[in-house]
């Protein structure tokens, strides 16, 4: 099988789990819809949901499954080169087109392309690494604002939000699950498949859980993207430059993402057998 | 178009003995070159004619091993009898090939050829000045050996062989330059280097396709899995204790003559991070010393686009205290920030340059110069500020302290890169420059090995790769 449309299963294993945290964070916390409290239940929600799916992956992915599937990661890379032009427009560059903005991410999917699949999952690894201690950093530094109390409603908007929440999450977990087994080059067992979507589940719960407590929910109304995006980089309480660590890991996240995205999509439409 | 003499250098010598001495006259320019010797003696019957190299060759050795010798025992009646039985030479072998034999002899060695054989004698009389064993000049190190390598493959070699005493060790020689040969020795532990590393990199150099090379620095860009490459995927060392260090890990080493260093691969950037002297010291000051070379690569990389994207577009998130102090520094700045450091990092490179070419005896008046003209001068003329002079120095030793210097040449070039991403886009920037960097890291090849192993791709290792751990944890040495 040629490298360049073909994974290493630990490459596969850390780019789909790598992804899957950044886009189910973005997803829930500020693309929007607003779930707010219940977003952590929509994330287990979502892996219950996609395991019948990835469940019938297992046996092998039809080309035009492969071409579906390329479809959905390419429109999601898209909606993610747009939250990152986005985020970046809100944090500093607010009189610079998007498109401009756009511009690094396309050049890093771009040069991933090049570089292979084995590569980009390799990245991951690295920044999975590297994230749980700048993690750890922002907990440290942020403890004392974080008040578990605006944990409450767990619940959220309510059971629909959360089963419309766990639709996405299960949508996202099965188009990156899906691509990681059509086009990793081993073998790959079900229960590892469901043991990474479980790991970076539960990341993200976490994550989630963290953010929510930064800040007390808005059941009332939508806050918009914007000042979603606003209310995780900072609660209004702890020192700007707190904010600095939460970027990078922000900016970082989103690029995996894309990279990730477009790299399988492009190997599923290349792919011949 | 084919080089000079090119159809003698194939023939192979016949058994007329003047027929014989007319070709190495004329592919030595005889008539122009003084230093080309043609030495004509009788022993026994036999006429025989010594052809050597003035100065490459040692005068002694040639009068004392072999005129004298023949002297004392003439009547040989051919040079199996004079090799066996006369010549007092270590290394005495038989040549065909007009080829080898002037290549043999421009290399220090002396041709003997004799009446009415169509073969010659090359012996091992080798006399030429070189420089004697010194520090490391590059490379130095608080603990450890002091010892470096020389110009001299045989006492490159040589030192290999006492830092690695191990009937296993294999040197094995090989030429390369097509019109100008270069020795070069293949040396691996047998049992410990893999084969397919020891027989990949014979390949390469056995493909190397080029008239000349001068030196180990041009074998390595021919040799390299990805010469385009910013960062090196060899280890170049100057220290015989550290190359010995990785024939002990399973890499192989590559010496080539003329040149000072050795080559080791396959390798990682974490190798390329570590130094030599890291495994001498305590556990837990080695791992201190690794942590705080990491973080100067990092610093080194980062720390000018790291600066420049919060000035100029994340201003907010630079403590008030701090911000209102580089405002006020920088207020009569006429430069942009861009500028500023630009204009630095070129004095930096430039005074770096400078101090590297400059005669030693007139070197010690640039670091005055460098340091009290060019920097205190510059921040009185407000021409730059006080904190961008921090900066850049920050980042110059975080450069210094890279232990590999292509490695170190490498960074370079990434920080500009980080300093162009932070400049255009801020931190967004920053970040989508070091997940190409790292991305690219993570798909280069030393010698098909993954650069970033054993982290990404993940593989079993012992305590070595951050955290320097005990030896005895480590399972360092020939394996058997």
């Amino acid at each position: 099988m040629s490298e360049k449309t073909t994974i290493s299963r630990a490459s596969a294993v850390s780019g789909v789990a790598a992804a899957l945290i950044s886009r189910a964070f973005y997803g829930l916390m500020v693309e929007g819809p607003a779930l707010d409290n219940g977003a952590w239940l929509s994330i287990l929600v979502g892996l219950a949901l996609a395991l019948p799916t990835l469940w019938l992956f297992r046996r092998g992915v039809g080309r035009s499954a492969r071409l579906l599937l390329a479809a959905a990661l390419f429109v999601d890379a898209m909606k993610a080169l747009e939250g990152a032009a986005f985020s970046e427009s809100c944090i500093a560059f607010n009189h610079i087109p998007s498109a401009v903005l756009a511009l690094p991410l396309l050049a890093a999917a771009a040069r991933c392309l090049v570089l292979g699949g084995d590569a980009v999952g390799a990245s991951a690894r690295i920044w999975m690494r590297l994230f749980i201690p700048a993690l750890g950093l922002i907990v440290a530094l942020q403890w004392s604002y974080y008040r578990p109390l605006w944990l409450t409603p767990v619940l959220g908007h309510g059971p629909g939000g959360i089963l419309r929440g766990g639709v996405r999450c299960g949508l996202w977990m099965a188009m990156l699950g899906g691509a990681g087994m059509a086009l990793c080059r081993e073998q790959v067992r079900f229960e590892r498949v469901v043991r990474t979507l479980a790991v970076a589940a539960l990341v993200t719960a976490i994550l989630i859980l963290l953010r929510l407590m930064m800040a007390p929910a808005c059941l009332s109304g939508d806050m918009g993207r914007a000042l979603r995006l606003d209310a995780l980089l900072t609660n209004g309480r702890a020192p700007l430059l707190l904010q600095l660590p939460m970027i990078v890991i922000w900016f970082v996240g989103l690029t995996h993402l894309l990279c990730f995205e477009i790299w399988c999509a492009v190997a599923l439409v290349r792919k011949r057998s | 178009m084919e080089t000079p003499h090119a159809a003698l250098l194939r023939s192979r010598l016949s058994d007329d003995l003047e027929a014989n001495v007319q070709r190495f006259q004329r592919i030595l320019n005889a008539d122009v070159n003084s230093d080309a010797h043609f030495r004509y003696f009788t022993t026994g019957e036999k006429r025989v004619c010594l052809i050597y190299i003035e100065g490459m060759a040692s005068d002694a050795k040639v009068a004392d091993f072999a005129l004298r010798a023949m002297a004392d025992h003439p009547g040989a009646e051919n040079l199996e009898t004079l090799r066996e039985r006369v010549l007092e030479l270590a290394q005495c072998d038989m040549a065909e090939s007009v080829g080898d034999i002037a290549r043999a002899v421009v290399t220090g060695m002396t041709a003997l050829l004799m009446a009415g054989e169509a073969r010659a004698l090359l012996m091992e009389t080798r006399g030429y000045p070189a420089r004697q064993v010194d520090k490391p000049t590059n490379e130095s190190v608080v603990l450890g050996s002091q010892e470096g390598f020389v110009e001299s493959l045989r006492t490159n070699l040589t030192l290999l062989r006492r830092y690695v005493p191990s009937p296993r060790l294999v040197t094995e020689s090989l030429t390369v330059g097509r019109d100008v040969p270069c020795q070069a020795s293949l040396v691996w532990l047998e049992g410990v280097t893999p084969e397919g590393v020891v027989e990949a990199l014979r390949a390469r150099l056995m493909a190397v396709d080029a008239p000349a090379v001068r030196g180990i620095g041009e074998l390595q860009q021919y040799i390299e899995d990805r010469p385009w490459a910013l960062l090196p995927q060899f280890l170049q060392t100057e220290r015989p204790d550290r190359a010995a260090s990785c024939l002990l890990e399973g890499q192989a080493v590559v010496l080539a003559d003329n040149s000072p260093y050795a080559l080791a691969a396959p390798v990682s950037a974490f190798h390329l991070l570590h130094a030599s002297d890291d495994g001498f010291a305590r556990w837990q000051y080695g791992t201190f010393l690794r942590f705080i070379r990491f973080a100067g690569t990092l610093v080194s990389v980062l720390l000018p686009g790291l600066y420049i994207a919060l000035i100029e577009h994340h201003a907010h998130l630079i403590p008030m205290s701090l911000l209102a102090s580089i405002t006020e520094a920088r207020a009569s700045v006429p430069f942009p920030v861009f500028a500023e450091i630009l204009l630095m990092e070129f004095s930096f490179y430039l005074i770096n340059e400078a101090g590297t070419r400059m005669p030693r005896q007139i070197g010690s008046a640039l670091g005055i110069v460098g340091a009290l003209i060019l920097g205190q001068a510059a921040v009185s003329a407000s021409i730059i500020s006080p904190i961008l002079i921090i900066i850049v120095a920050l980042t110059g030793l975080g450069n210094y302290a890279v232990p590999d210097y292509g490695f170190g040449l490498g960074l370079i070039l990434y920080r500009l890169g980080a300093l162009l991403a932070g400049a255009l886009f801020g931190l967004y920037g920053i970040c989508a420059a070091s997940f190409c960097a790292v991305t690219g890291l993570c798909a280069l090849r030393s010698l098909g090995q993954p650069y970033l192993a054993p982290v990404a791709p993940p593989r079993p290792h012992g305590m070595d790769i951050l955290l320097r751990g005990p030896v005895w944890r480590q399972g360092k040495g020939g394996r058997s």
